[in-house]
């Protein structure tokens, strides 16, 4: 069921009805179910998986909170930890390794006839099960107090406006939401209205339109003409911001509208001066999950090796660094699918960081549209990687970039400029006006009439221009 | 050792790795990983003080004054500890 589809349409409005003249407690039971019916619409035989692992988490929550002994706390988080990797190991990676396990052995001469599941990815997978995880982490970490009902916790992993692709919500900033009465007000709904309505315009106006430029020059077979790769890596980073970002808005909105405050995941990451800050406003609820659950752990535990205590202190934090980084980013990177192209893409990204900091003091002397200028060319790079579809698209893509730079054998190069151009040129003075006020609702804020043109001129395009056929969102595969 | 001797020795550990100013200790750092996780191995050295980073997140370096208060905070656990 996606959020602009005629059945959601229905969904809502039936849903939103009902909330508003519940009390609390049966708002929670009804948003349960109706995220349920929501999820069920995606995949009735995964539902009972996702109850599933629901269930481990919330009774090794119990567990842990009702010991006193720490050994047996841990086992039961590392329980729940499990059961989800597992989980998440079988419908997700398990094809992949054993496939990847069957190459790299056929390489040797060696044949191999891997077991195989027969399974599809089931929906929002990554999404929920990194969020189900926080809460036993945290409830083991002592810092929150389990939920003592299994339907309140139920709404706080099933939430549907987030549910099958974020923002991963944490526990300490959702569950109290859940567990108090929310106010439904005439400013909140308007703000969500405003959320839902730009994230509507970001996926089907922006990112669904933008998507007919880039998949046919990333399904072209060799050889590729530099200029035409440039414009589809340009065009897929705002598809992909757009797409992402749109949802997350939408969300949001929903979310919103009933009186809930969801994290922000997008803080306009193209206006970053660097790559480091590019991921601290790029799905920020998943790098900042990285960091909190994977990153600062792993760090210690490096940096405590007795090989690098010998080391003197700023030499010894660099190396942790890297390594902590090289870790982190490629499981970043692997976590937005079962594919090497995501674990080189999280590499990527973890060089450029290391590298980053290893410089910092000559690139932040640097005049800031210039830094920008250079993070978003470089982020784009990443995008090249991610987008393609094998490791030697990567290089065959690359090296058309470098060495056929053709402006003569790409003779619609300036109309298909003119197009991105013209799908991105709202977004981007939106984003400038947001980025400059660092508010995220600034275009509420405008006088009157500019405001009201605005939301026609929107609105207008969303309805015109916007591609409301079937397309998913593109982190649903993942 | 004393709060302020400790928040000035933090003080010089983000500046000379940021190379930002930090006029007083309760502004707030635009703090990175980077530097956190150096501050945390620095605190660790220097200072005989192990850092739970299960209990801190980036807010716990809003401000001087407020990580300055985590580190005391830690120092009196292990005091009490031993």
């Amino acid at each position: 069921m996606l959020f602009h589809s005629i059945q959601f349409a229905i969904f809502f409005p039936i849903v939103f009805g009902l909330y508003l003249v519940l009390p609390h407690k049966w708002q929670n039971r009804m948003l349960f179910l109706a995220s349920l019916i929501f999820y069920g619409a995606w995949s009735r035989r995964y539902l009972l998986l996702f109850m599933f692992t629901m269930a481990v988490d919330y009774l090794a929550a119990m567990g842990i909170s009702g010991t006193s002994n720490r050994r047996v706390a841990k086992l039961l988080l590392l329980l729940s930890i499990a059961s989800n990797l597992t989980v998440l190991g079988i419908f997700k990676y398990f094809n992949f390794f054993a496939k990847s396990f069957q190459e790299l052995m056929a390489n040797f001469g060696v044949e191999v006839e891997p077991f195989l599941f027969d399974v599809i990815l089931p929906i929002g997978i990554s999404f929920y099960t990194f969020q189900a995880m926080s809460y036993t982490i945290d409830v083991y970490r002592g810092k929150i107090q389990p939920c003592r009902d299994v339907l309140d916790y139920g709404l706080y992993v099933s939430f549907f406006p987030q549910l099958v692709a974020g923002p991963i919500e944490r526990a300490t900033h959702l569950l109290p939401q859940v567990l108090k009465p929310r106010a439904v007000t005439l400013e909140k709904t308007r703000r969500g209205a405003y959320y839902f309505m730009w994230g509507l315009f970001m996926k089907v106006f922006v990112a669904d339109n933008l998507a007919a430029i880039v998949d046919p020059v990333f399904a072209a077979p060799p050889p590729y003409n530099g200029v035409t790769v440039l414009l589809a890596v340009y065009a897929f980073s705002f598809q992909i911001f757009c797409d992402f970002a749109g949802y997350s808005a939408m969300a949001t909105g929903l979310a919103l509208a009933m009186g809930v405050d969801l994290m922000e995941n997008f803080r306009r990451p193209y206006f970053s001066k660097n790559i480091a800050s590019f991921w601290r406003r790029w799905h920020i609820s998943l790098s900042s999950w990285f960091r909190d659950y994977v990153f600062m752990p792993y760090y210690v535990h490096v940096e405590s090796r007795p090989w690098l205590r010998r080391l003197p202190i700023g030499l010894r934090h660099s190396l942790a660094f890297a390594i902590t980084l090289l870790v982190t980013e490629y499981l970043l990177g692997l976590w937005h699918g079962a594919a090497w192209t995501f674990g080189n893409f999280g590499v990527y990204h973890a060089v450029l960081i290391w590298l980053y900091y290893q410089t910092r003091k000559l690139w932040d002397k640097m005049p800031g549209p210039l830094q920008v200028f250079l993070t978003y060319n470089l982020v784009c790079g990443g995008w090249l990687i991610f987008r393609a579809n094998s490791g030697e698209q990567v290089l065959e893509m690359g090296r058309a970039l470098l060495h056929n730079f053709d402006m003569a054998a790409a003779p619609h190069a300036g109309e298909i400029a003119g197009q991105i151009f013209a799908y991105v040129a709202i977004l981007l003075v939106v984003q400038f006006f947001k980025e400059r006020t660092n508010d995220s609702l600034a275009v509420l804020r405008w006088p009157a009439p500019i405001r009201l043109a605005f939301i026609v001129l929107v609105g207008s395009l969303t309805l015109v221009f916007g591609d409301f056929s079937d397309r998913p969102f593109i982190y649903f595969q993942f | 050792m004393k709060r302020t001797d400790i928040a000035d020795r933090l003080k010089t550990v983000v500046e000379s790795q940021t190379g930002s100013v930090i006029n007083s200790y309760d502004e707030a750092l635009d703090i990175d990983s980077f530097t956190m996780m150096l501050v945390i191995t620095y605190v660790k050295e220097t200072m005989g003080v192990k850092l739970d980073v299960s209990r801190l997140d980036f807010d716990s370096f809003k401000s001087l004054h407020v990580f300055t208060d985590i580190v005391l905070k830690h120092m009196e656990e292990q005091r009490d500890a031993s």
